[in-house]
Order: C-alpha cells, then sequence, then structure tokens
C-alpha cells in the first residue's frame, strides 16, 4: 500500500466514513447488469443450492436445487439458470458494427458486450465451479443434459477466465468495485463483506457507521453475501428443511413435496434478499461516480473479446475450454494477463489525478513546475533532418524515482505529447529534472503553439508504458522438447482422447 | 559435504573434476540439456567462456543467452580475452548504446540483426533480444543465469536450438509475476516457474552437475552459506584459510560502536550490527544511516585487503563496497545518505536491492536484514534467495545491519504458506535458511 491509499484508510477511520480512492470510476458500467448472487451447499465443493438473479432491481427470479447432492437436480437448476444467462447474452448479441481496418478482412463487433456482477470473489469462484461442472456435459449417451448446460458451462468459463484479466467489465465482483473507489477504516479482509463495505460508504438511513457495521456482522440481521451461507442457519434451517424435501419426494406426496419446496424458497429468498437490496444500492452509488475516459476504449476491447468468444462458438467446432491450460496457452495467458495489468494500471494513471498521486508518492511519477525552458532547441536526426527537440527544467518536490532516458507522458498537455528525461538533479528537498520534448509537436519545423510547456506552467509527467512487441511463442501443436512430454497436456490429446479424459463418473446418488 | 576443514581436500582438483564431466556430458551427443548448478562465485562464467570456447572447436556455431545487457556485455568481454582468435557476435537491440570496454574489443561485431553476424563463431544476447529472433537455428545454446530466466521466456526462444547447457545458481531468487494468479500451481509447465525446473520436469534423464568450490566466498562464509542456502549440494570455499584478511590503515580515535563493528567484521568475516529492538517502516532511518554510516567510516579509516589476488595488500575504495536493501525505497534512501555525507566517493559505492546485486561480487558487502524491525514476516521478507544473494556478494567480509528481535519475529511467524498438490516442498525453506544465518550471526553481535 503507498502513502496515499495508506492515508486515504487512515482519514476514513478517523471520520468514520469512507474516503474516495479514486477520482473517476474506471469500469465500464452496463446499462443493463445482470446481477447474480450465487449460494452453493457446504460440504461438497462446487455444489450450487440456489442462484437470485436478474436484470432489475424489481425482478429477480429465484432458482433453488432442492437436493443439491442429487446430479439430476443440479443439473436441471444448470438448465434453468443457462437459459436466463444465455437469453441474457443472446440480448447482447443484437447488434453488430463493422470496424474500419486497414487488412483485407472486414471485421465487425458486437455494439455491447455482457455484465454480470456477483457479491464478492467468492461468488466468481462458484460461477467458475459451476462452469467447470456444466462444460464437459454431453447431450447424448448416457445421463444426457440439456444443450443449453454444456453452453452454459462454457460461457461461464470464458467470463471468468476475462474476469482474471485487468480493466475487463465482462465479470465483477461488488466489494472490488467498490473498494477500488472507495477506502475504508477496515482491514483488506473486511471489505470482502459487501454489507460491512456499504455500511462504511452508505450506512442504511438513521444508522451510523459504527451500528450498520455492527449489524453487518451479525448473519440474522445481515446474512452472508454467498456463496457460503452462515453454518447456523444451514443447522437450524436449512438441514431440516432439505430432509423434510427428501422424506416427501420418496414417499411420493404431491403435497408434502409442494410445501417442503416452498419452505425451501423462503428461507433462500430470506438469505438472499438482503444482498440483493444491497447489490442494487451499490450499483446506484457506483453509476453517480464518473466514469473515468479510458474505460470506453477497454469496453470496446470487451466488445471485441465477447464477439470473437461468441463467433467461436458458433462456428459449429467450438470445443469446451480444457481443465488445464497446456503450456503454449498457459504462456501466452500469461503474457496477456501481465500485458492488461501493465495497460490498465497505466490507464488509471493518466485519466485519474487520485491514483497519479498514488504513483508520485512512490516516486514513480512526477508533477511540478516548469522553471527554465529552452523552447528553440533543434536536435539533427541520424538522416540530417533539423527536428525540434524543446528541453524543459520541471522542479518538483516529489521523490523522482525515474532513471535518465524514461520515455514519459503527459496528461496535462495536448495528446500525443511525448517526452524523455535527460537528467535528475537533487536540490535540497526538490529536484530538477530536465525533460526533452520528442513528440506531440506537429510535423513542421516549429513546434504546434501549445505543445512545448512553458516557464510557470504545471505539468504533470508519468512513464509511458509504450509500445511491446507481442511475444511469439511455438504453435500449440508443437510443443517444444522443454516444455512437451506431459501425456495429460490438453493440447497434444487428440479429440477422441480428450472426449473420454472429459467423462466422468456421475449419477442419481440417491 | 559441507565441511570447512580443508585437509585433503584440493578445491582446484576438485574443480577440474568437475568441470571436465560437464564437457564430457556436453560432447555426448545422446544429451539433449546438460545443467550445471553453480552455488556463489563458482566460476560460472569461466565454465561459460571455456564451454563455448569447446563447442566452437567442436566445430559448433554456439550461441549464449544471458539475462540482462550488463551481463551479456560482461560475457563479451571474458570470451573475446579467453579466444582471441574467435569472432564475437554481440547481438542488441536497436536502442543499445555500447559500452567502452565493448567497443575496445578487436575480434567483435555488434549488430541488431543475426544476419549481420555470419561471420561470427559465437553470438551472444539477452534472452529478450533472441526471443525476437526467427527462421534461424543453432546447434547449442549456453543460457546463463537460467534459474532467474521464466519458462515462459524459455518457450520464446527454445526454438532457435537443438541442444542446451543450462548454468545458473539455484539459490538466488526465483523469477516472479505481477499477476496473482493460481491457475497454473502443480503444472510441470507452470509460466511463472524458472525455465530450469520445467525443462528438468519434461526431461528428467538430463544430468545435472554442481560446481563444488566456491572461488568468490572465504572460508568464514562458505559453510554457513552452503548450510543456509544449499542444504543439500554443499560446496567448499577455494581459498584457503588465512589468504584473506582485512585490516585498518589508520587507528580508531576514540571507540565507537561502528569502528567495534568494523572490527569484528574484519576479524571474522561476519558482524550483526544490532540496533535497539523497536516496530519501524522500513524506511527506518536510524538504520538507514547506520548502514550509511558504516561504509563512510570504513573508508575513511581506510581498509587493506590480502587476498589471493593482491597477496601484498590493497587498499579498498568505494568501488569495493556494496550496500544490499529489500526495498528499492531503501536503496534511494541510503544513496540520499551516503550523499548528505559529502564524501567524493559516496555515488561510487553500489547501492541496490537484492535482485540488481544478483550475479555481482563485492570485497564487503553491508545489508540491512530483510526482516529488520518488521511486525510480520511475509514471504517476500523471508524468501531464502533474498537474504542468500545478500549474504554471499562478498570476498572478505559481511556486515548485516538489523533491529533486535529477528530470532522472536521468526519464532512467532513460521511459514504459513498454502501447500499444492504436485508443487514439490521448496528447499531451502526461507524460514529455516534465516534461523541458520542468524545462529551464525548471533556469535559476531555487536550492539549499537
Amino acid at each position: 500500500m503507498s502513502r496515499v491509499s495508506a492515508l486515504a484508510h487512515l482519514e476514513a477511520m478517523e471520520a468514520m466514513e469512507a474516503m474516495p480512492l479514486t477520482r473517476f470510476r474506471h469500469r465500464h458500467l452496463s446499462d443493463r447488469p445482470l446481477v447474480v448472487i450465487p449460494l452453493t451447499m457446504a460440504g461438497e465443493a462446487g455444489t450450487p443450492l440456489a442462484v437470485l438473479v436478474g436484470e432489475s432491481r424489481r425482478s429477480s427470479t429465484l432458482l433453488v436445487v432442492g437436493q443439491p447432492r442429487n446430479r439430476d437436480q443440479r443439473f436441471a437448476f444448470a438448465a434453468e439458470f443457462g437459459r436466463i444467462v444465455m437469453g441474457y447474452i443472446d440480448s447482447c448479441r443484437q447488434d453488430r458494427l463493422e470496424i474500419p481496418s486497414r487488412g483485407e478482412e472486414r471485421r465487425s463487433r458486437y455494439t455491447s458486450a455482457p455484465q454480470i456482477l456477483v457479491p464478492n470473489n467468492g461468488g466468481i469462484k462458484a460461477l467458475s465451479d459451476l462452469g467447470r461442472m456444466c462444460r464437459f456435459r454431453r447431450t447424448d449417451g448416457p445421463y444426457p443434459v440439456p444443450a443449453v448446460v454444456p453452453e452454459l458451462g462454457k460461457w461461464l468459463t470464458f467470463l471468468v477466465e476475462t474476469a482474471e484479466q485487468a480493466g475487463t467489465s465482462m465479470l465483477l465482483p461488488m466489494t472490488g468495485l467498490l473498494g477500488e473507489h472507495w477506502a475504508t477504516g477496515q482491514s483488506a479482509l473486511e471489505d470482502q463483506n459487501l454489507a460491512s463495505l456499504m455500511a462504511w460508504i452508505s450506512p442504511p438511513d438513521g444508522l451510523t457507521v459504527q451500528e450498520a457495521m455492527a449489524d453487518a456482522e451479525n448473519p440474522e440481521l445481515c446474512p452472508p453475501a454467498g456463496p457460503a451461507t452462515s453454518p447456523q442457519f444451514d443447522n437450524t434451517y436449512l438441514a431440516p428443511a432439505m430432509r423434510r424435501f427428501d422424506t416427501a419426494r420418496a414417499t411420493g406426496n404431491e403435497q408434502a413435496l409442494a410445501e417442503a419446496q416452498a419452505d425451501l424458497r423462503g428461507l433462500l429468498s430470506e438469505q438472499l434478499n438482503p444482498t440483493w437490496r444491497l447489490m442494487w444500492t451499490a450499483l446506484a452509488l457506483l453509476r453517480g461516480v464518473d466514469e473515468a475516459p479510458r474505460a470506453a476504449a477497454r469496453f470496446e476491447r470487451d466488445c471485441d473479446s465477447f464477439t470473437d468468444y461468441s463467433d467461436y462458438q458458433d462456428s459449429g467446432d467450438a470445443r469446451p475450454q480444457p481443465k488445464r491450460d497446456g503450456a503454449i496457452r498457459a504462456a501466452r495467458r500469461l503474457s496477456r494477463l501481465e500485458r492488461a495489468l501493465a495497460d490498465f494500471e497505466a490507464d488509471m494513471a493518466f485519466d485519474d489525478p487520485y491514483v497519479r498521486a498514488d504513483q508520485r508518492s512512490l516516486g514513480e511519477a512526477f508533477a511540478g513546475t516548469v522553471v527554465a525552458a529552452e523552447p528553440d532547441r533543434v536536435d539533427i536526426t541520424a538522416s540530417n533532418r533539423r527536428v525540434p527537440r524543446p528541453r524543459v527544467t520541471v522542479r518538483t518536490l516529489d521523490p523522482v524515482r525515474l532513471v535518465d532516458d524514461t520515455k514519459l507522458i503527459s496528461p496535462t498537455m495536448p495528446p500525443g505529447h511525448k517526452a524523455e528525461i535527460v537528467s535528475i538533479v537533487r536540490d535540497g528537498d526538490a529536484s530538477l529534472i530536465m525533460v526533452e520534448v520528442t513528440g506531440g509537436m506537429g510535423r513542421a519545423r516549429v513546434p504546434r503553439p501549445g505543445t512545448v510547456p512553458v516557464v510557470e506552467q504545471h505539468i504533470d509527467y508519468l512513464p509511458d508504458p509504450g509500445w511491446r512487441p507481442t511475444p511469439v511463442f511455438p504453435e500449440a501443436d508443437q510443443i517444444p522438447w522443454t516444455h512437451a512430454g506431459d501425456p495429460e497436456d490438453s493440447e497434444t490429446m487428440d479429440p477422441v482422447a480428450a472426449g473420454q479424459a472429459a467423462t466422468e463418473e456421475w449419477g442419481d446418488d440417491n | 559435504m559441507t565441511t570447512n576443514d580443508h585437509t585433503g581436500f584440493d578445491p582446484a582438483a576438485a574443480a577440474d573434476v568437475a568441470t571436465t564431466a560437464i564437457l564430457a556430458d556436453l560432447a555426448d551427443a545422446a544429451n539433449r540439456a546438460v545443467v550445471v548448478d553453480s552455488p556463489p562465485g563458482a566460476g560460472k562464467s569461466t565454465l561459460v567462456v571455456r564451454a563455448a570456447g569447446d563447442l566452437v572447436e567442436g566445430d559448433e556455431r554456439p550461441i549464449i543467452v544471458a539475462q540482462t545487457n550488463n551481463q551479456v556485455d560482461d560475457l563479451v568481454v571474458r570470451l573475446a580475452e579467453a579466444h582471441p582468435d574467435i569472432t564475437i557476435g554481440r547481438l542488441s537491440a536497436s536502442s543499445y548504446t555500447t559500452p567502452p570496454t565493448v567497443d575496445a574489443l578487436a575480434n567483435t561485431i555488434v549488430a541488431t540483426r543475426v544476419a549481420d553476424l555470419a561471420g561470427c563463431r559465437i553470438v551472444v544476447g539477452t534472452s529478450a533480444k533472441w526471443a525476437t529472433v526467427r527462421d534461424e537455428t543453432f546447434g547449442w545454446a549456453i543460457l546463463d543465469e537460467s534459474y532467474q530466466m521464466r519458462s515462459d521466456m524459455l518457450l520464446q526462444i527454445v526454438e532457435r536450438f537443438d541442444r542446451g547447457l543450462f548454468v545458473g545458481d539455484p539459490g538466488q531468487l526465483d523469477p516472479f509475476t505481477v499477476v496473482g494468479t493460481e491457475r497454473w500451481i502443480g503444472l510441470p509447465h507452470d509460466p511463472t516457474q524458472n525455465g530450469v525446473t520445467v525443462m528438468l520436469e519434461h526431461n528428467p534423464g538430463t544430468p545435472v552437475h554442481r560446481l563444488p568450490v566456491s572461488w568468490r566466498l572465504p572460508t568464514t562464509a562458505a559453510p554457513t552459506v552452503a548450510r543456509a542456502f544449499y542444504p543439500f549440494a554443499g560446496f567448499n570455499a577455494g581459498i584457503g584459510e588465512g589468504v584473506r584478511a582485512l585490516e585498518f590503515r589508520s587507528a580508531g580515535f576514540g571507540s565507537s560502536v561502528l569502528d567495534e563493528t568494523l572490527a569484528m567484521a574484519f576479524a571474522t568475516g561476519w558482524a550483526l550490527h544490532e540496533l535497539p529492538r523497536r516496530h519501524v517502516p522500513r524506511t527506518d532511518s536510524e538504520t538507514i544511516q547506520a548502514t550509511a554510516d558504516l561504509a563512510v567510516r570504513l573508508l575513511d579509516r581506510g581498509a587493506i585487503a590480502t587476498c589471493e589476488r593482491h597477496r601484498d595488500g590493497r587498499v579498498l575504495d568505494a568501488g569495493d563496497i556494496a550496500i544490499g536493501v529489500a526495498h528499492r525505497d531503501q536503496a534511494d534512501l541510503v544513496r540520499a545518505a551516503l550523499a548528505r555525507t559529502g564524501r567524493p566517493y559516496a555515488g561510487q559505492v553500489a547501492v541496490d536491492t537484492a535482485n540488481r546485486l544478483q550475479g555481482r561480487e563485492f570485497e564487503v558487502v553491508i545489508v540491512v536484514h530483510p526482516l529488520s524491525g518488521r511486525r510480520d514476516a511475509t514471504a517476500f521478507h523471508l524468501e531464502a534467495g533474498r537474504l542468500c544473494v545478500l549474504t554471499s556478494r562478498h570476498r572478505q567480509a559481511c556486515i548485516v545491519v538489523a533491529r533486535e528481535g529477528i530470532t522472536d519475529l521468526l519464532d512467532s511467524h513460521p511459514s504459513t504458506d498454502a501447500v499444492h498438490l504436485s508443487v514439490p516442498a521448496k528447499f531451502p525453506d526461507g524460514w529455516e535458511a534465516n534461523q541458520v544465518v542468524l545462529a551464525k550471526l548471533a556469535r559476531h553481535r555487536v550492539a549499537a
């Protein structure tokens, strides 16, 4: 934690209210997100128990698995949930826009992308487990499932994988969204609790932050936001209700079964409804924060990857994502994730003065006043051309830790402005940084007006993340000798064997 | 194995035996890869230079892959001097400026494309540069510092060569990623692992050699470093007792604690400069100041170092001293503290983090202990590689600056890292390595 964010947390604690950490909201928010609150059953990893899902505060659908240990009921639940999710995804596949491109291939993309909001990181894990459970299932042969089940599995897996990538907005945890923008006076672990995070940001009417926090920790008043339920609830209410459901089903008593089902639904909706309301309140709060300028470009990249995956699904030979990444796939993904993270951090710093303050406190960016300028300086390039290379000296009190020759960009100059550090001289507590402007001055021999900083001007600089070549890895079917040799490597396996490996023992336990 | 007993142990002969065995395995066509684990200062570069020469004699055209431009430049200079009749190619990025030491070499060509180095028998470049080369393959590659190369980087360059000699120090810092993901944990081809581990996982028959002698570490340091960081392989100091020594040029006026610490380090090769117990941030000014003061005091009083290279002694200058820290902001503060002393040599003392001191060598190293003054022992601060780098850079003496109470901190924070399936337990364990080093330092403690 840097000094500025540590300070924000301390201030929040002293004032007993959440403090903004960023000037903007750096995530795109859809006009029509799908809010999903999954619950899982304790005892068996990744067993769905219930889900509350919907596109608006007033219309939610509750799906419940009466006996989660029963595989048939689980997949019936998955099919129902799948129809809702696929209906939502299809609604994002309505309009396609041609993208002008220089290549021969004409490209187009959907104008929107899905956005699924879950309460916390556990919710993402629950969807990931559900996706893993569904995507290899077959629609024929023994234990067939409806076609929507594997489809849901593949889409959920796709969304969970995008959620790992920094800056994407197709599947987001609400606690993460809030925590990115607000600092509270509690620990990072406590911030994982949606109710207590919301208590800091916007306590319910008539309650102080302290009272709201105390309520948030009481599972009777604020049931956990999932995916795990409170053990007390499990023992006292859930287990007996499930037993009644099982008995009714075993004896074939239709009326008792209907009553037991209604009981279970009532119990679970009591557990889920408070979180549902919190989710929509939090969403409204986040909508009140201005969206960062560069979030739109990131959303377009989301639309791109959504379109690509959607086209792959339509292409006919769409296969489920492998259980584990092969060597090449893993290396490609790591490179993509690292780039996305670096780009997202650079974008945030460029857009947001608060984030920049954080970086400045670490010495990774600086801001100051121009104290000297050589606006008419000219350099001669290797090809014997005279180019303007003005130099300015910036005086700053920031603890700069950048080295000479670092390439810089500036959010306070016109777009395209590029510069390089020539030298840094310490002057007491301050630093005098000589900067050479290298770009963004137009093509003429004299820089366009306003493109070169002038004396007395206040200017911000941060390192240019720049362009990096995309790493080239071997083809996925030609794994080199240093990384090959794992017989279970999904990429080296032929499709028939892959199909067999995906077969799992399962069935009706009862 | 880690004995300090030199009777009947001839370091030069032991090193020779190891080198001969390595070169024999290189010549054996059955080996696709050969791995050489090298403890600190065991003559890794010497081996690389010699193996490259051998391969050229065997009519190969080997490439050498190092991790940083500095490492490549050092290797180029050593290769050019050892093999004056061979033309060496230095593959570089377009933004690279040739340092004078490389520029002065007659038998070296610097170019940005492999095609321009057609006449060179050995081509050297960084792994990042080799990753941009296409459609050209070589028989052999020597991968230097390969434990610091991530396996996804290896994947980008592996198609450039048929067979590889992997040389590196397994005890130093592992490569890392800033992306927090668990999805590859336990996979044999985990892209965040180092290249050697992944290659060995897929090629289990690969011969693994160990260099048995550290020529850098003095007899005072080798047994402790070996026991703490190389518990199974072990190594011996190559230079016998009594060959290396430090003494002051001038008497210390008044008896300050600094002098006491320096005297301890000069006499025994180790010193723990222990500041009073206190929980402090890592930027604690007292610790930083003590570190800078020790360096300045040492240089002001003047130290004469005797060793196998300078039998009559040599006065140490600022370039012989390094200050090692865990974090970049600490390094900045130490540099600032040195600058404040106004000494003309202040800028020449190497002050850097463990990551950047990797592979370098100094006469005396002053270390800010990564756990000094902390309330908790995180995996970062416990990492064995970090302490190993910091305590194995010196030829003469190592001075550790720390707040009292690290032992208690270790005792109240046993390793709590999650244990994952199919991930072999990592040795040395950071917690245990720290205990071994602290136990050694306890006998060289000077209370400040």
